[in-house]
């Protein structure tokens, strides 16, 4: 496997370096799309900002049958190696809930939970996943209440999501035992 | 010269150009960015994909105010946000209304 054969369409605004990443060009900033690690693993970066690029590479890959995980957009040019596990877990249930991810992704036939479980089952870390999401129920069920508009209650994420979260580590638990 | 890639080479160094602007005089201490990560000292770069970059990235603010609107420096390419082929917002707006009408027939 090559990483051009990740890139969608084209190729117009595609660029591979000699660092052997590819690129995209985002209106004349060049951000990282994906790599191939050492043990040639292909990585995509689940970053929000460029969406639909990030679903028209996953696509191809997901046409050519290239095995992907996804990777913390940050990574592309560490500060450190610490805790990267926990970061990127965060960084799929975060990217699992943003409102312009589920919107962009509604189309495209691709899990992101089970890509979470396969990515768990391959570094064997399950335990840190569950701390990792019992730290972010709480920020995923705030709420305050607007006295000044009658007393309604604001939530930060809408219902759909609220509904999800509880069966969300049961759907994780049943993905990786399967 | 001219053509379509230098054309498109000059919106884009525009386009950046705003940005950079937009994060020297917008300054702040902490903010979430578009994968909502908490970011300290944002740079430019850190604003995009966000909400506020793309209001400034077009350039027809959306913001309307008397100052702007009545300014003795407004100048004769003064124009409104709304205006077609001036903002980006508008032109999006205008294109979708289109594509809305084509698949409707």
């Amino acid at each position: 496997m090559k990483i051009e054969d990740l890139i969608p369409g084209n190729g117009a605004d595609y660029e591979v370096r000699s660092n052997e990443m590819l690129y995209y060009r985002y209106n004349g900033i060049w951000l990282p799309v994906a790599y191939f690690n050492l043990d040639n693993q292909a990585y995509i970066f689940l970053d929000v900002k460029i969406t639909r690029q990030v679903l028209k590479v996953i696509k191809e890959a997901q046409k050519k049958d290239v095995k992907f995980f996804m990777a913390y957009p940050d990574d592309a040019d560490p500060s450190g190696v610490s805790s990267w596990k926990e970061r990127t877990i965060r960084h799929y249930l975060r990217t699992y809930i943003n409102a312009n991810w589920r919107k962009a992704s509604a189309k495209v036939d691709f899990d992101l939970v089970k890509n979470l479980c396969e990515w768990i089952s391959e570094n064997e870390c399950m335990e840190i996943a569950k701390e990792v999401y019992d730290g972010m129920t709480k920020s995923v069920f705030y709420h305050y209440t607007d006295y000044y508009n009658g007393g309604t209650e604001v939530w930060t994420y809408p219902e759909e999501v609220r509904a999800e979260w509880p069966t969300l580590w049961r759907e994780i638990q049943i993905n990786s035992i399967l | 010269m001219g053509g379509i890639a230098w054309r498109r080479h000059i919106e884009e160094k525009i386009v950046r150009k705003r940005l950079r602007f937009f994060a020297r005089r917008f300054r702040v201490y902490r903010f979430k960015s578009a994968n909502e990560v908490d970011i300290q000292h944002p740079d430019w770069l850190d604003w995009l994909g966000t909400r506020m970059a793309q209001r400034v990235m077009s350039q027809g603010s959306p913001w309307r105010s008397q100052r702007k609107r009545y300014s003795p420096n407004r100048g004769s390419e003064w124009h409104e946000w709304t205006t077609i082929g001036k903002s980006r917002i508008a032109d999006k707006r205008e294109f979708r209304y289109i594509m809305k009408e084509y698949y409707e027939d």
